[in-house]
């Protein structure tokens, strides 16, 4: 295949060439790639056929006396006759500037988001120095969180940061005092969190080491949107008190309107911290649920600061086995951490845009090359009257520029007027968009090197050209339709990739129905609803919201799936115990009332949970297909015994037998759990009633009616029972799965409308070159007709001639999308990048669709009247 | 026209008997997109001369056509007088015995 190419490298080539060399050239050049055996060399020594081709091509010029040099600037009647030249022709030239405008916007608008994600630092002081440290299993490289034990020792160890700090998951805590309950995001933090940021307070102080351990008076640092919504941007706000999770905190400091948490997430953007306040000494080692931060020491690496760690996590697995064998810590730049998982998508979106800009370019000097054959008389007129042609050349370019500063303005507007319109907060940082220098910088230099890519080849056609012969070779303008056809190719495969995509991924079945089913969440706080206490509430709760009318099941669990949150616990198989760091885990779930029917998740065997499942009932736990496949392979589940300890007092939980011993009564189908392209993941329910350490819970509701009618009857409910306990994230269960394919829906739906521009001003291309080579054949057409040529025979003919380069562009196009979408298959789901069927379809459409567009002029062409044709000159 | 090192070489190439593209190549170590340019270069300039094989004897080695570059006396000429410079330079560079 890549011998194909490089001899279709050299075939372009040579269409530089003058005809007269031609035939030679090609010759020598196909010998050349024959004799290289290996086709990647032959690939690169076909692009030296471009070099030779324009240095073959400017030997064969005849030399002239060079006219005297001008070195005076550019008359500003050059200006205005070029104005006048692109006026004179205004449909032409709105076609040409809105071309460009689309192109040149694509590519402002990418790269503003590239810009935005990749390229600007993080909004902290220095953030090139700030790197995220992450736990991972050595055994399969399995990245997580690091445990609070570990982490101070990291902190105490280490000399390559100056500084570290650590934040929790950002979850919701309850304000409550004065106004109304609210439900805000929020994150525990260590005292040196924000500092290692960087950040300074905009009021207040940040917080000390003294505000971070145990025992110490609650405090809180709370953000600028908090503080102007909330407190009316009082200055008098610090010192005061507000209930967070009904316990007073000290507000301490204000954040700057600038600050970002570092781990960006729309629908979680902290709007508090609040101090760990662990027990240095005793906090715990086989918790793993802190992310940290560091800061690198002036003059160290995060490479350096790797090592290090690893040397240090090296030295605790040893001093504490039964916690941390098998467990290390990686070392990445924050940036780098926080956008990694868009890196990816971002390139692959440029490329397309790139590719847009360079059909964009073909097509218009295709155009200008068809315009330099009607603009011969007009020219040649003006070489009789003394313009050299260096003078013709610089008239050219000048109409490319202002052709292209037109397009770079309509481009910037079409990109700011289309910056809402995409939910750019899917991606990382994507709120950060801004159209800023950088940006605009780099609109300037794409309109630019456009103008030359399309001022490029009809000037250098025209300087070589004879004017009284006017410009008429067809090749350059076939080899700019074959490079269109070929990169529209690969777009509309990288675009059907995508979009192939995530209909496989919208066929995933999640394992539950999520039609006409809404999910709320709702926090008792622990300060008013001691352990245990909730339970009565919730089991209430799930009987007034079943009497509602409409609902038909109602269910609550802790995580719901597909909410990106997870929960890996360990536990051990009873008849098979282990050692405790060896000991397996799975997904626990702790699920009240009719959960599984509200999500309409199958049982497959055994039954459920019911009424003599409550507080005193004997401990029982339902388990999914896949963990009873895991964990009891080729025996029955059914009625064996599991140890889960969590929520067990620590002096009674054992490693199997004690209190945390279940028996397995169900089993039921598996669940989608982190997104709709995860495996089958091992996952285990115990009863709500038997694990009272949680306060927060989905409300699960299958209803009748649309769900989200339920949501004030829920309200009403929820608040005649207690005030001051929020509902918030009230969702449809469709809408929580459609969240999980926001990224690769913007991707695709992105990807396709640029590949549908792509594959329009290809066809343009196609029709365009057609209609001008049918044009200047109509006499011949005349004459064949006259002479009784059959219409069919003559289209057949002229397609056939005329779609060589399409078939050219195709073969082209197969080969690059072949190497590109290589880089593709993390982006891909349940397909190949290389699919058959894929390049088969999008093939035959092109070759249908630009079969289509050459009929047109074709058709054209034989309407008209022999005697007509034959008067043409 | 001014001799570059590159052109140098690919006269020596010549002169030594490596007389199609990909032998000069072979033997110079540089790439096409610099070879083929000068070679057009010389023979515009008269350095080289070139001829195609017959059809005949290539296809007897089942092989596409050969077309063979040689140098032409002004060739030879501007190689020796650049051999000459560069034994120049050489005896410029090379240690001084006993210093």
């Amino acid at each position: 295949m890549t011998k194909v190419f490089s001899r279709a490298v050299v075939v372009v080539a040579s269409a530089l060439v003058p005809p007269s060399y031609r035939e030679r050239f090609r010759e020598e050049w196909l010998a050349e790639i024959w004799y290289e055996p290996a086709a990647s060399r032959a690939l690169i020594r076909s692009f030296g056929s471009i070099l030779d081709a324009v240095s073959t091509r400017k030997l064969s010029r005849p030399s002239r006396v060079r006219p005297p040099r001008r070195s005076a600037p550019m008359p500003l009647h050059e200006f205005r006759y070029a104005f006048r030249s692109l006026r004179t022709r205004p449909f032409r030239t709105a076609v040409v500037l809105a071309t460009l405008a689309i192109a040149i916007g694509a590519n402002t608008a990418m790269f503003s988001l590239l810009h935005a994600v990749l390229l600007q630092p993080l909004a902290y002081p220095e953030s090139d120095r700030l790197v995220k440290i992450e736990g991972f299993r050595t055994a399969t490289g399995e990245a997580g969180n690091i445990s609070p034990a570990d982490f101070y020792d990291l902190e105490l160890e280490s000399g390559t940061l100056e500084s570290m700090g650590a934040h929790g998951w950002v979850g919701f805590f309850t304000i409550t005092g004065d106004g109304t309950p609210e439900r805000v995001a929020g994150s525990n933090v260590t005292a040196g969190f924000l500092t290692t940021l960087g950040v300074a307070p905009a009021l207040g102080r940040l917080f000390e080491p003294d505000d971070d351990v145990l025992g110490a008076a609650p405090t809180t640092v709370i953000t600028d949107a908090l503080w102007r919504r909330r407190f009316g941007a009082k200055r008098d706000v610090i010192g005061q008190t507000v209930d967070v999770n009904a316990v007073a905190h000290q507000i301490v400091g204000v954040l700057p309107p600038s600050y970002k948490h570092p781990e960006p997430n729309p629908e979680r953007e902290p709007a508090l911290y609040v101090p760990y306040r662990f027990e240095r000494g005793g906090a715990s080692r086989s918790g793993r649920f802190i992310r940290a931060v560091g800061r690198l020491a002036s003059g160290r690496t995060a490479v350096e600061a790797e090592s290090e760690l690893v040397a240090i996590a090296a030295r605790l697995e040893e001093t504490h086995p039964d916690t941390n064998t098998d467990r290390s810590v990686s070392v990445q730049p924050l940036k780098y951490a926080v956008v990694k998982d868009a890196r990816t998508g971002l390139y692959v979106l440029l490329g397309a845009v790139v590719s847009l800009l360079l059909i964009a370019c073909a097509n218009i000097a295709n155009l200008q090359l068809a315009r330099g054959s009607e603009r011969r008389h007009e020219l040649a007129i003006k070489v009789a009257l003394g313009a050299g042609r260096a003078g013709l050349v610089r008239q050219l370019a000048l109409e490319s520029l202002m052709l292209s500063s037109g397009g770079a303005i309509l481009g910037i507007g079409l990109a700011y007027a289309a910056r809402g319109s995409f939910a750019l907060s899917v991606i990382p940082r994507g709120d950060e968009v801004a159209f800023n220098l950088p940006v605009l910088l780099f609109t300037f230099a794409v309109s630019t090197v456009a103008s030359v890519l399309f001022g490029l080849l009809p000037a250098m056609a025209l300087s070589a050209g004879d004017l009284r012969k006017g410009f008429t070779r067809s090749a350059p303008r076939q080899a700019l339709v074959a490079c269109e056809v070929a990169i529209a190719f690969m777009l509309l495969v990288v675009a059907s990739l995508l979009l192939g995509s995530l209909s496989e991924l919208r066929s995933v079945a999640p394992g539950f129905m999520p039609d006409r089913v809404l999910t709320m969440q709702v926090s008792l706080p622990i300060a008013r609803y001691e352990e245990g206490e909730q339970i009565p509430f919730y089991e209430e709760l799930y009987g007034r919201l079943g009497a509602l009318p409409g609902v038909s099941s109602v269910g609550g669990v802790n995580i719901l799936p597909l909410s990106q949150n997870y929960s890996g616990d360990g536990f051990q198989v009873d008849a098979r115990p282990v050692p405790h760091a060896e000991a397996p885990s799975a997904e626990a779930r702790s699920v009240g009332a009719d959960y599984f029917e509200a999500m309409g998740i199958p049982l497959l065997r055994g039954r459920l949970f019911d009424a003599s499942d409550g507080v005193d009932g004997a401990p029982v736990v339902v388990i999914s297909e896949a963990m009873a496949k895991r964990f009891w392979p080729g025996a029955d589940a059914l009625g064996e015994r599991m140890t889960y300890n969590r929520g067990i007092p620590d002096e009674e939980s054992t490693a199997t037998g004690g209190p945390g011993s279940r028996e397995v009564v169900g089993i039921v189908g598996d669940v989608k759990h982190l997104g709709l392209d995860d495996g089958e993941v091992a996952m285990f329910y115990t009863p709500q009633a038997h694990q009272p350490s949680f306060h927060t819970m989905t409300l699960v509701l299958r209803t009748s009616l649309p769900p989200e009618s339920l949501t004030a009857g829920v309200r009403t409910e929820l608040s005649s029972m207690d005030d001051n306990v929020p509902l918030y994230a009230v969702r449809s269960l469709d809408a929580v799965v459609e969240t999980t394919i926001d990224e690769p829906r913007l991707r695709g739906t992105l990807l396709a409308s640029f590949a549908a521009v792509a594959l329009v001003l290809a066809l343009l291309g196609v029709y365009a070159v057609i209609g001008i080579s049918v044009d200047q054949r109509t006499r011949e057409i005349g004459i064949r007709t006259a002479l009784g040529a059959h219409g069919g025979n003559l289209i057949s003919l002229l397609l056939r001639q005329n779609l060589t380069p399409v078939a050219w562009g195709l073969a082209a196009g197969v080969v690059g999308a072949l190497v590109s979408t290589r880089f593709l298959q993390t982006l891909v789901f349940n397909m190949s990048v290389s699919d058959p069927l894929v390049y088969v379809s999008v093939a035959s459409f092109v070759a249908v669709a630009a079969t289509a567009a050459a009929a047109i002029p074709v058709l054209r062409a034989l309407a008209v009247d022999p005697v007509e044709a034959l008067r043409v000159e | 026209m001014k001799l570059t090192y590159n052109g140098a070489l690919v006269l020596q190439a010549l002169v030594k008997g490596y007389a199609y593209g990909f032998e000069i190549m072979d033997f110079t170590g540089l790439a096409s997109g610099t070879t083929y340019p000068i070679l057009r270069r010389f023979e515009k300039a008269g350095l080289v001369r070139s001829h195609w094989e017959k059809t005949s004897e290539a296809h007897q080695d089942g092989r596409p056509r050969r077309r063979f570059y040689e140098l032409t006396e002004e060739g030879r000429r501007r190689l020796d007088a650049a051999v000459e410079k560069f034994e120049a330079q050489r005896k410029i560079f090379a240690p001084e015995p006993g210093r």
